[in-house]
């Protein structure tokens, strides 16, 4: 009986004191862990695609998850960390040391057949040809098909947009 | 026979000071204390029914408690109602002479301040670039931030409340400043300050402290000097300097033959007087209490009881203040007499038979140093890690030349030629200068110690045992001895030895810094910071000297600005110290002091990571934008830029728990944010309101703490 009456008393005490702490220690939550966001990489590099990057990683490791090709150039806001507002990241090539940008495989360069600095006229032909008769360009697999011949020199200088891409 | 010769008034204001200790630690959610507490009471009250002991001790005792608890829960809740977090004010008032006699403070304290919404109850408290353009008494008017000096923060900070601050000013304009007139106390001290400095052209700074406790005048190497050599105790307007008071009035009263209550009607008006030229310091209260409860005890039972006097000045000023409880000066003030009362009795009652005067004399000043030098050994060794070996010796040549120096010093201040008295004083004053210098080079001196607050505890029991109060035989006494010996020793060991590290983040803001100190269950730290600010590193020391820390980083975010000595401090800390540099600036002193302690800095390139179980990101933006600290899940950001910065920070780290900012913004009510001053934002922790912050992970849950 008289435990009881320690062990009641006890507990109003510590009632009572738990609900005088504006001071106790502060929950703040769960950890956040990592916050993923989803980049879509595409142009001189090895393989392109979507690639899911942790926050607080720059677009430097990013583009280095996708594997920059020898004929690669880093884009000018490379260290700048992934956070969302570039969602897409076209790496540009470069030809004897000149840097050029990477163009829509799609795009109206290659459908109005215009001539492009870095790029060889048939290669420009032998993708419109193939969107002509195929339809858009959406993958790599589809470009070799288009390139042909070409296609080991002069893939790295094409993208797929992220509009157009779909996974082979 | 009883066991214990019990004093009710003792009692009372243990009982007291344990209640508001017992409220202090509720606040902050440390529930060991308080039931501890409430067990020794129901304990207490199951022997007062089987014993039969004196039910009205139990409820005396009891009703201290709770009175102590429920008055410190009212100071809380008082704080709380006046709690201004950030009001945009023109605010005028007049500037008080705290900090301003001797070496002006660039901090003034206003007095009797109004805003456009009214008067102001306290001080406030405003830093400005150049204090030596106030006077004491000025009016000032000034555009700025007005927020509430925070008390209960890290514990309790009693510094506001010595000083009456309740709010500081920030961010501020003076828009106007006119001459004003000082108070009666004022011009006292004035007054002090001048005729000491002028007269007493060495040591005139040493003179004004004794006389008034304000140690403003003095340079920091002659305090320190005081500290190391015990006697600093001296320039702290106490029981010592009441006590001259008392005696010379004493001498002059007694010749009238006075009834002892007329006695003290006619002491209490100087003594209330230097009180309020002292600005009501806890310890000359505390003095001047005793000295009014000793006439009373005298005139009302006809004998006089030391610890009975002490506990109801005690009582009196705990009432009327209970957050003076914590403080450091009031502490040792207390424990002195306390230890006067105990051991120093218990000693004169063993030399009372010593015929030879000189020798009685002597023992009398070396036993009641020492007593007092015991008596305050831990509190000492707890607040300051450190505590003086020689103050037994430097008290018994420093006490005697002091009492002439303070009794002279008193004499000088009448005018005319008696200000002369001075010049004697000032050489007296060279050779107890000389003594504090002498004594404070010695080797060992002092000796750095840290221990926890059980030592002071047991400590006190043990005194209270060996003074008589406990009816033991010298066996009891020796076994209590031993278990209070065992309890000190393992204070000690316990807050000297490091413990096993777990996963922890601190962070402190300094004036011109964020220090983020993180440790790892696996023995790393790191320190991150741009190493400015001396004073900013409390946390970081704290952390380094608990945890057993194997591997020390110390990553700098600004290298050219950064305090040599200060970066000094930490890469010399540990064996195995790496130094990274998160920015492109040079400071050749800087790498000179490294390789002189062979040790290389790397410079860490834009975002990338590094350190082992506790990880240290640099954010970029145009230069060092922030860092990001990881340790086993916790993820603390910390921004040094401005609020553009901070945004830009916050956007591209969306992934950290806990951030800190040295500027205040709209911060996102979703995040959780550390700033220098608190917001009026959800989830938004300010370090002027709770001070240095403990961010922890328990249960997968993050907690940040703000006392352990």
């Amino acid at each position: 009986m008289k435990n009881k009456f320690l062990i009641v008393l006890l507990s109003i005490v510590i009632l009572c004191l738990s609900a005088c702490s504006p001071l106790a220690p502060e929950d703040v939550g769960e950890p956040g862990g990592e916050v993923l966001h989803t980049l879509y990489i595409c142009g001189a590099v090895e393989t392109d695609g979507y690639f899911q990057i942790a926050s607080g990683n720059d677009y430097f490791f990013a583009i280095n998850q996708a594997v920059l090709l020898p004929q690669g150039v880093y884009p000018d806001y490379v260290y700048r960390i992934v956070d969302g507002q570039i969602a897409t990241v076209i790496v540009p090539f470069h030809v004897d040391g000149v840097k050029y940008d990477s163009i829509n495989v799609n795009g109206m360069f290659v459908l109005a057949r215009l001539p492009v600095d870095g790029v060889d006229e048939q290669v420009i032909n032998a993708l419109a040809d193939y969107i002509e008769q195929n339809g858009k360009i959406s993958n790599r697999n589809e470009m070799k098909l288009a390139l042909g011949n070409f296609y080991n020199d002069n893939y790295y200088k094409f993208y797929v947009s992220e509009g157009d891409y779909e996974i082979d | 026979m009883r066991l214990i010769n019990f004093r009710p008034s003792l009692f009372c204001a243990l009982g007291l000071a344990v209640g508001i200790f017992c409220a202090v630690f509720c606040l902050y959610g440390l529930y060991v204390l308080p039931i501890v507490v409430a067990v020794a009471c129901v304990a207490y009250l199951v022997c007062t029914i089987v014993f039969k002991w004196n039910v009205w001790q139990f409820v005396a005792v009891c009703l201290s408690v709770l009175l102590g608890f429920g008055l410190l829960n009212l100071c809380y809740h008082n704080q709380q109602q006046r709690q201004i977090v950030a009001e945009q004010v023109v605010l005028t008032g007049r500037v008080s002479d705290i900090g301003r006699n001797g070496n002006a403070k660039n901090v003034l304290y206003l007095e009797n301040c109004s805003t456009q919404d009214g008067k102001l109850s306290g001080k406030v408290q405003v830093v400005v670039f150049d204090a030596s353009t106030f006077q004491t008494g000025d009016v000032v008017t000034a555009r700025g931030t007005l927020r509430s000096v925070y008390v209960f923060k890290n514990g309790v900070d009693t510094s506001p409340v010595r000083n009456g601050v309740r709010y500081q000013l920030t961010d501020h304009e003076i828009v106007a400043q006119t001459a004003g007139k000082l108070t009666l106390a004022e011009t006292v001290r004035a007054y002090v300050y001048n005729v000491a400095t002028t007269y007493a052209p060495q040591h005139g700074d040493i003179v004004y402290a004794l006389l008034t406790g304000d140690r403003n005048a003095m340079d920091v190497e002659q305090t320190e000097a005081f500290k190391s050599a015990g006697i600093i105790h001296l320039l702290a307007v106490s029981g010592l300097h009441v006590g001259f008071i008392v005696s010379i009035f004493c001498f002059v009263l007694n010749k009238f033959k006075l009834h002892p209550l007329v006695q003290i009607a006619i002491l209490i008006v100087p003594l209330g007087f230097y009180a309020y030229v002292c600005n009501f310091t806890p310890s000359v209260l505390r003095a001047i209490l005793m000295v009014v409860c000793t006439y009373l005890a005298k005139t009302f039972l006809g004998r006089y009881d030391l610890l009975t006097s002490l506990s109801w000045a005690v009582v009196v000023i705990l009432l009327a203040q209970p957050l003076y409880l914590f403080d450091v000066g009031f502490q040792l003030s207390v424990l002195s007499v306390y230890g006067i009362a105990t051991l120093f009795f218990a000693f004169q009652r063993r030399v009372k038979n010593v015929k030879n005067a000189f020798l009685k004399w002597l023992l009398a000043t070396v036993g009641m140093s020492a007593c007092c030098s015991v008596s305050t050994f831990f509190v000492s060794c707890y607040y300051f890690g450190q505590a003086s070996l020689v103050g037994v010796l430097t008290n018994i040549v420093a006490i005697p030349l002091v009492t002439v120096v303070f009794v002279a010093s008193i004499f000088a201040m009448l005018p005319w030629v008696f200000h002369y008295v001075l010049f004697v004083v000032d050489y007296v004053l060279v050779a107890v200068s000389w003594i504090a210098n002498v004594f404070a080079s010695i080797p060992f001196s002092t000796v750095a110690l840290s221990t926890a607050v059980l030592a002071i505890v047991a400590t006190m029991v043990w005194q209270f045992a060996m003074g008589g109060y406990v009816n033991l035989k010298t066996r009891g006494k020796a076994i209590l001895s031993a278990v209070c010996a065992v309890l000190v020793v393992l204070s000690v060991v316990v807050a000297c030895v490091p413990v096993a590290t777990r996963d922890v983040v601190t962070v402190e803001f300094g004036y011109q810094d964020i220090v983020v100190s993180a440790v790892s269950k696996s023995g790393d730290a790191v320190v991150v910071a741009n190493f400015k600010d001396d004073f900013a590193f409390d946390s970081t020391d704290k952390l380094l000297s608990t945890y057993k820390v194997d591997n020390l980083t110390v990553v700098v975010t600004d290298f050219a600005k950064c305090n040599i000595d200060v970066l000094q401090r930490y890469v010399t800390a540990n064996a195995n110290v790496k130094v990274y540099v998160l920015d492109t600036s040079g400071n050749d002193g800087a790498e000179q002091m490294l390789a002189k302690n062979g040790l290389t800095f790397v410079r860490v390139t834009n975002n990338s990571i590094v350190g082992n179980s506790v990880t240290v990101q640099s954010v970029y933006n145009g230069g060092v934008a922030g860092v990001v600290v990881k340790v086993d899940g916790i993820s603390v950001g910390v921004c040094y830029g401005n609020k553009y910065k901070c945004q830009y920070f916050v956007n591209q780290r969306q992934d950290v728990d806990v951030y800190a900012f040295n500027e205040n913004f709209d911060f996102p009510p979703n995040l959780v944010t550390l700033s220098q001053y608190q917001a009026e934002i959800d989830g938004n922790y300010g370090a002027n309101k709770h001070g240095n912050f403990t961010i922890t992970k328990k249960d997968g849950r993050i907690y940040i703490v703000f006392w352990e």
